[in-house]
């Protein structure tokens, strides 16, 4: 194939480069389809919702020493799955033993690289003629994988081994079927033997698909070229992500988080946190954190390092070809083993990607937006943005059908997917956006929710103030509710991983709302339903009942509704520089109040549209009690300002963007220069009408916020926790503060 | 390569050179041919309905049967009501079959002829090999039932000879073709060049073209670039080839 080239026309026009452009691209793109097809061909053999309607599934295509080459992320952390599932195979057999119609099973974060237990990859050798050439993997969250509770979620558990069937990456398929021993046992440990069988056929099936396709384009290539192309593709996708990170300021910047966990009587605040150091057209990233806990909210490596890539591959490299070259400029450290973020055995992991691992998402997008902000690259600064929720909170069910008396098992995957995102610098987050690790993944119909367990949705609603505030404002969540039809009672789990320590805005932005849920008791939803009226949080009755955050021990009776809000995300930028008519707007939408609009963006109205005067006045006058004294300085014209990026560096000192005050030299941490006020978070938010439960003991969650000391405007809010000692700034080399100082000219 | 639209034909050879395509096929009404073939197509008119009964020894037929019939006397009745001889439409069967539990069906095609238990007990077994032979041996469900999910009639009447477009008639000669001479900037040239316009309405069928020209059609424009030439066929379309 000829391929033409444009006539250079000047010198530092780019080399022509020595291989086949068009072949390249094209073949990489066939490994990310037949990664696609796998998916597709699953979703349309699975029986399960979890699969066919939420998505909750990834597949990838490995070479044959478990490097990847072709992604397809439903689900974005698994990303780090895939080839430490293979790497298990390889450790677990000999090459001899492995043959044509094999495949594997894996689910344990320990040993096999999943995220959590209930999350299982199955995984297939591929190979071309009698040579191995790679593998192929799918990961679909089951119905069930047996243990202490229902679809591998165990909030109560102290052990591992009392979480689910841990697979270690052992073979349960030879020539193409599943094998007789291993159904039996499979079968005799799950709740619902029939589906979870059946799905693991469909899993089988789906990496069919992706052989007969990887066999075509190995064909019409030559298994030479097939792997030329691979080492090409990766070796692109690294150049990309040097340069990338080479537009980042060296240095290092830090975060801390707090993992939420109340299953044992006890109301606990877990520390974990991350240094990213920025070198050339390297990035080291160290997580730490405290020991290890007898409780599922560990961090296992699996979904630490899958949720780690996955929130730089959203925020920072999402044009970046997805193999395995992600891993050659940027490198995990998760420190000495047996912490909450580099548990071993026995540490409880079946909520690792949910608790730990969420949270990890948070830590990078919180480094990440420092960083950015302070790039020289325009693209990246307006990629800078608040910190998406990620914080699931749904339950799992089991019970007997009355229609059929069949065992069923429901996992609510909606609320899951009702979370709000995060506001960007070109629109608010988005509503309902889902977490950051899953932006594959849909909200499932109701009706198909409906038809797959006796259970009925009675409403699903945004809820106001939920996103949080800011210039741009965090996406808002949603509020189900669920009640039980045809069915006596249920049992099972509730959890929510982020009830309590929000996720934080950027800029200035403030935090969204926590997630929370509650049960009904005795409410008249039959009555109202067998009577044709809508249920309706008004009409429903009946009495609320607290519960933790994480419990195994949920009881559903007739009559009871579980409620559940999804929380917010972060906001960007001061919710004083918000452009007043988007206030109003948001007022008559019912996406905020008035006393809101008034209180913290300052904007007061004038029947439905902002009164000028009255909102000038009104700002001035917030800004003047944020710092105790009339401001000395004007906030800039918003041509001169970018939407989220509050402290620039000038002339190596930091700088407000937004009046242009000097802050301190870069050796010190800005916050020193500013005003600063610091209330419980639960306080401060319930006052804005975003909802975040209070602590009940121990140090409280506190929201400490940084005002410029020239004009007023809140370059920073942070999330902390009684104590704790004050966020450090980005501590800048002399070379990353050249990098800065060229950001703000 | 088949090239249609309002501005394929502007870029066409452009794009084979890259892809090494030494032929390019430009249809007369090039910027109304999707319309072209909706209205010289078959006429179809598809009906589904979902059912769920379950396949097997205990089925039983009256029901599918019976909305079988009342599909078919439905679409016979509505070809009647847009003016269309029900005698001339071929009727289409297929059922949507999975294993219960599944979301998606594996569609099978059905014949004219109502179902009995024995035909339903066959689909039951039969249904485990059409699924392997998509999805691979050893994948079928097993413990789950099969069940025939849905059913879709399609009616199919044949258009008969539409009218194709024919080239115009006329001295075969490039100088009464020839409309005037534009300057035209070329892909991948930095200076205008003088270009031959030709008017399409007198581009007669077997007259050659080399580039550079251009023809203006009254549905678009054609550009024959640098060592491409082209004809028209009796059917009206152009056909232009890349010179060796």
């Amino acid at each position: 194939m000829s391929t033409p080239t444009a006539p250079a026309t000047d010198a530092a026009a780019p080399v022509t480069p020595e291989y086949d452009v068009l072949g390249v691209e094209v073949h990489r793109k066939a490994m990310d389809e037949i990664a696609r097809e796998i998916g597709i061909t699953l979703v349309r053999t699975s029986g399960s919702p979890v699969v066919t309607e939420a998505k909750d599934l990834s597949c990838a295509i490995l070479d044959e020493s478990a490097e990847l080459i072709g992604f397809s992320g439903f689900v974005g952390f698994h990303v780090s799955t895939s080839a430490l599932g293979v790497e298990a195979v390889l450790r677990n057999y000999d090459l001899a033993d492995i043959r044509p119609g094999d495949a594997f099973i894996a689910n344990d974060p320990h040993s096999s690289g999943a995220i959590h237990q209930g999350d299982v990859g199955v995984i297939m050798p591929y190979f071309h003629g009698d040579e191995l050439v790679g593998w192929g993997y799918v990961n679909a969250h089951l119905l069930d994988v047996g243990g202490s509770s229902v679809s591998g979620f165990a909030p109560e558990a102290r052990e591992s081994f009392a979480e689910a069937l841990a697979f270690p990456g052992v073979r349960f398929v030879r020539d193409g079927k599943l094998s007789h021993d291993w159904a039996l046992f499979i079968a005799n440990s799950v709740r619902v033997p029939v589906p979870v069988l059946n799905d693991l056929r469909s899993m089988i099936a789906a990496l069919n698909a992706g052989k007969r396709r990887l066999a075509e384009v190995i064909g019409d290539h030559g298994l030479e070229r097939h792997r030329e192309y691979c080492r090409i593709t990766q070796s692109l996708s690294e150049q990309l992500i040097r340069s990338r990170i080479a537009e980042l300021p060296d240095g290092e910047y830090a975060a801390k988080e707090w993992i939420e966990y109340d299953g044992h009587g006890t109301a606990d605040l877990y520390e974990l946190g991350v240094r990213m150091t920025v070198r050339g057209d390297e990035l080291d990233v160290r997580f730490h954190g405290v020991g290890q806990v007898p409780a599922y909210v560990n961090g296992a490596r699996p979904s630490v390092l899958g949720n780690a890539m996955n929130a730089l591959q959203t925020v920072f490299i999402p044009d970046v070809p997805v193999n395995a070259a992600l891993w050659r400029a940027i490198h995990f450290d998760l420190g000495p083993k047996g912490t909450i973020v580099n548990s071993v055995p026995p540490a409880p992991v079946s909520q690792s990607h949910m608790e730990c691992g969420m949270r990890i998402t948070r830590l990078m997008s919180d480094v990440l937006a420092q960083a950015m902000a302070l790039s020289p690259s325009e693209r990246l600064r307006s990629r800078v943005a608040g910190q998406p929720n990620n914080g699931i909170a749904t339950c799992t069910l089991t019970g007997a059908d009355r229609r059929t008396g069949q065992p069923i098992v429901i996992f609510p995957i909606a609320p899951t997917v009702g979370l709000g995102g995060p506001a960007q610098s070109v629109s608010d987050g988005i509503d309902t956006y889902s977490g950051q690790f899953n932006i594959g993944t849909r909200m499932a119909a109701v009706e198909v929710d409906e038809a797959s367990g006796p259970m009925v949705t009675l409403w699903r609603r945004i809820e106001a103030s939920n996103g949080g505030a800011g210039q741009m404002r965090g996406g808002q969540g949603m509020t189900s509710a669920l009640a039980m039809r045809g069915i006596d009672s249920m049992t099972g789990t509730a959890f929510n991983s982020c009830a309590e320590v929000p996720p934080r805005g950027s800029g200035g932005g403030q935090p969204g709302a926590g997630s929370d849920y509650h049960v009904v008791r005795g409410s008249a939803v039959n009555e109202l339903l067998d009577g044709g009226t809508m249920p309706t949080p008004e009409n429903l009755g009946g009495d609320a009942q607290r519960m933790p955050s994480k419990t195994g021990t949920l009881t559903l009776e007739e009559n009871d509704v579980f409620v559940v809000a999804s929380g917010g995300g972060g906001g960007l930028g001061d919710p004083l520089l918000r452009d007043p008519a988007v206030v109003a707007k948001d007022v008559a939408d019912g996406y905020t109040d008035e006393a809101t609009a008034r209180e913290v963006y300052g904007v007061v109205l004038d029947g439905d549209a902002p009164d000028a005067a009255a909102t000038e006045d009104r700002r001035r006058e917030i800004r003047k009690a944020r710092l105790g004294a009339e401001p000395q300085r004007a906030v800039r014209g918003a041509d001169r300002r970018e939407i989220g990026v509050a402290v620039q560096v000038e002339s190596g000192r930091w700088t407000c963007a937004c009046c242009g005050e000097d802050l301190g030299d870069t050796g010190e941490n800005y916050r020193t220069a500013c005003v600063a006020t610091s209330s419980s978070a639960a306080r401060a938010l319930a006052a804005r009408g975003t909802r975040l439960r209070a602590r009940s003991e121990g140090p409280d969650v506190l929201l400490t916020e940084y005002f410029c000391r020239g004009c007023g405007s809140c370059v920073r809010a942070d999330v902390g926790v009684e104590g704790d000692d004050v966020v450090p700034a980005p501590r800048l080399t002399a070379e990353g503060r050249r990098l800065a100082d060229r950001a703000a000219s | 390569m088949f090239a249609y639209g309002g501005t394929t034909p502007l870029f066409a050879p452009r794009i084979c050179d890259a892809l090494d395509i030494t032929n390019v096929v430009l249809p007369a009404n090039s910027s109304v041919f999707c319309a072209f073939g909706l209205l010289t197509a078959d006429f179809v008119r598809r009906y589904s309905t979902s059912i769920d009964v379950t396949l097997g020894a205990e089925s039983d037929p009256g029901l599918v049967n019976g909305v079988r019939r009342a599909l078919a006397d439905q679409a016979r009745a509505e070809l009647r009501d847009v003016g269309l001889d029900p005698g001339l439409a071929r009727l289409e069967w297929e059922a949507g079959i999975r294993f219960a539990g599944q979301v998606w069906e594996i569609t099978v095609p059905l014949g004219d002829e109502d179902l009995t238990p024995e035909s339903m007990r066959r689909l039951a077994e039969e249904f485990p090999a059409t699924y392997e032979r998509s999805y691979g041996e050893g994948t079928a469900w097993e413990g789950s039932e099969v069940l025939l999910a849905n059913l879709t009639l399609r009616t199919r009447v044949p258009r008969r000879d539409p009218t194709l477009a024919t080239p115009p008639s006329g001295a075969s000669d490039l100088e009464s073709a020839l409309k005037g001479r534009r300057d035209a900037l070329l892909p991948g040239q930095d200076e205008p060049v003088e270009v031959p316009v030709y008017d399409g309405n007198r581009v007669v069928e077997g007259l050659m073209i080399t580039g550079p020209a251009i023809i203006d059609e009254h549905d678009t424009t054609v550009v024959v670039p640098p060592s491409w030439s082209c004809t028209r066929d009796h059917m009206s379309n152009y056909n232009l080839k890349k010179e060796r």
